[in-house]
């Protein structure tokens, strides 16, 4: 019983407000408000929290403060933020990685493989079926699709002793070899200079 | 007399007869059944339907492809690629309501959705029976999900 | 550096034997004969293998075509590979994410009524019922019916997105239904000029325009107004469904790039986070 009539007498306070006359006596207050019809108040739902008559509105700027732009300091701050794309690769004579940059006379040829956008090659492999499905694929063909297919099928053939099967996707510019042959269709890449 | 007339005719007069051997099908006439019977229904085909009240069908009304709405449907799809990047197209689906834009999943899922979304209003106040339908609903699938449905194997 | 640098030194070679051809950064070139202005465009990604592809950049301020430059757009962006498929699922996408099915049916918990039996169980030689709205009753409640508010919502992949506005405006492109124009700049604001100039100029029963801004010149929004087959966007509202329903798409020279810029931007840059599987409390 008492926890009840606290409860009622915190209600009171908060929406009696200044014309109700707050007793010190709470246990009256309680008894005394006990009779009266719960108010709309209590069931009064609002949307969201937001909306709701407690919340005022916060000024935007808080704080004052005021810019300066002093740039060669600046220049630290940037060193942190991330990049807004990737950036380019800076030459080096050797990569530590293993990594091979593209060369200039591959663009001459009449295909061409460009590198994505973290400068690898677009070969990668497909495993399917529980690992019963091994389908090497190239992407991003650019140029004479099917002399490509040619090259590679010959060279897969000299490297693996037996033929090996291809499908050519020309609308979608990618090339799917049969097989486990990425490092040799990475390779063949690299000799070509892509 | 008239077996006289006979008789004498028959001596008199001897007719030709041609034995016919063949009776091809094209030269045959067609055995009229029920001769005199005429026929009320006709038989000669489809005729344009011009007398008596036409079949009910509806006028045929074109919609207008290009309506406001239909001309720029689409606009803003893909405003995460083509705009500042800040905004999802979902934000944009302003005539979706709030409960169910971008919400993919079945009944139950979208309706506790919807409970969870719609306990916060007036509604359950303002339209109890449809609140409680709603919580029937959701306990009936409850119910239907978890006891009556087997799930198969699962997919590892 | 070095590539950076050999890429210069062949692209000066070639500038030598074309007089009008000029590489460097947005430099215009105006010929004295012509008053052509020859834009070649110094992208921060060049294209690598594909060559560049060429436009006219034409005017809308009278109505017999005036070829005023040319233009050159980004391989990458607009000679990507025509892939009907992607445009397809783009399209599809498109309607599935905002339709929500709100057909709805009754069950039999739902029909009002119902709650007494409506004759005694045995005794009457009637068949057995509990309830007036079973399904097998007329009025009675529908046993799998559509429930309201089926959504059919899904999120297509990012790449899959950008890669149908390359390959839709790049097949724009390639049938010859892409026009970049200098300015949307009308001398009159009568929808009859813009209608004559569409017959005119062959643009087909209906043309989409896009902008860099929100807002367009007075006249044009005057003359688009009564004209429901010509419709105006900002480049952000561009989409895959509006391009192909509409016949010919006219970009202004800011839109262009505009485009160009942002796929460019994202086709070279990590975008992870756009990739990640869509929440609905991500947005």
């Amino acid at each position: 019983m008492a926890t009840v009539l606290r409860s009622q007498c915190a209600f009171a306070r908060l929406f009696v407000g200044k014309t109700g006359q707050i007793l010190n006596n709470a246990i009256d207050l309680g008894v005394k408000l006990a009779p009266e019809p719960q108010s709309a108040l209590l069931s009064k739902n609002y949307s969201n929290y937001a909306h709701s008559p407690f919340v005022t509105k916060i000024k935007k700027e808080q704080y004052e403060y005021e810019i300066v732009k002093k740039p060669p300091e600046w220049t630290y701050v940037e060193r942190l933020l991330p990049f807004n794309t990737i950036p380019a690769v800076t030459p080096k004579e050797t990569y530590p990685s293993g990594w091979i940059p593209p060369r200039e006379e591959a663009k001459n040829l009449p295909f061409f493989l460009p590198r994505t956008k973290f400068h690898d090659l677009p070969i990668y492999l497909h495993v399917t079926y529980r690992g019963m499905r091994k389908i090497s694929k190239i992407k991003r063909i650019e140029g004479d699709i099917w002399l490509l297919n040619d090259e590679i099928k010959k060279y897969l053939k000299e490297k693996n002793k037996r033929y090996v099967e291809t499908r050519v996707q020309e609308v979608a510019r990618f090339i799917e070899v049969k097989g486990d042959h990425v490092n040799y269709l990475i390779e063949w890449a690299h000799t070509k200079g892509f | 007399m008239s077996f006289l007339g006979l008789r004498v005719l028959d001596v008199l007069w001897k007719p030709t007869v041609n034995i016919v051997r063949h009776r091809y099908h094209a030269d045959k006439t067609r055995l009229v059944r029920r001769y005199g019977y005429k026929e009320q229904i006709w038989s000669g085909g489809l005729l344009p339907r011009a007398l008596g009240k036409p079949l009910p069908i509806p006028e045929y009304r074109p919609s207008n492809a290009w309506t406001e709405r239909r001309a720029l449907f689409g606009q803003n799809d893909y405003i995460d690629i083509l705009g500042p990047g800040d905004l999802h197209p979902v934000k944009t689906l302003y005539t979706v309501p709030s409960w169910i834009r971008g919400v993919s999943g079945s009944e139950y899922h979208i309706l506790l959705r919807k409970k969870k979304m719609w306990s916060k209003t007036a509604s359950p106040a303002i339209r109890p029976t449809k609140w409680k339908e709603l919580q029937k609903r959701i306990s009936f699938l409850y119910r239907k999900l978890n006891r009556k449905t087997k799930t198969g194997f699962s997919p590892d | 550096m070095t590539s950076v640098l050999i890429s210069a030194i062949k692209r000066l070679h070639i500038s030598i034997t074309p007089p009008l051809r000029l590489y460097s950064s947005n430099v215009t070139v105006t010929p004295a004969n012509t008053n052509l202005t020859i834009t070649r465009k110094e992208w921060a990604f060049q294209p690598q293998y594909t060559k560049p592809r060429e436009v006219w950049i034409e005017n809308l301020d009278t109505v017999e075509e005036q070829k005023l430059g040319l233009f050159e757009l980004h391989p990458s962006v607009y000679a990507a590979s025509p892939r009907i498929d992607i445009m397809h699922q783009n399209v599809i996408w498109q309607r599935k994410v905002r339709w929500v099915s709100w057909a709805h049916t009754k069950t039999r918990a739902e029909v009002r009524g119902g709650g007494r039996k409506p004759w005694p169980q045995k005794g009457l030689g009637r068949a057995r019922h509990g309830s007036i709205r079973s399904p097998l009753f007329r009025g009675g409640g529908v046993v799998h019916g559509p429930r309201s508010g089926k959504s059919h919502f899904f999120m297509l992949p990012f790449y899959t997105r950008i890669l149908g506005l390359t390959t839709t405006i790049s097949a724009k492109l390639a049938q010859d239904d892409l026009h970049v124009v200098k300015d949307l700049e009308l001398p009159t604001d009568e929808p009859g000029y813009l209608e004559e100039l569409i017959e005119k100029r062959n643009w087909g029963p209906s043309v989409l325009i896009v902008d860099d801004t929100d807002y367009a010149p007075r006249n044009i929004t005057a003359a688009l107004d009564n004209l429901p087959h010509v419709n105006i966007m900002p480049v952000y509202g561009l989409n895959v469904y509006s391009m192909l329903k509409h016949d010919t798409l006219v970009l202004t020279i800011a839109a262009a790039e505009k485009i160009e810029e942002r796929i460019l931007r994202l086709l070279h840059s990590d975008t992870r986070q756009q990739q990640r599987a869509f929440q609905l409390d991500q947005v």
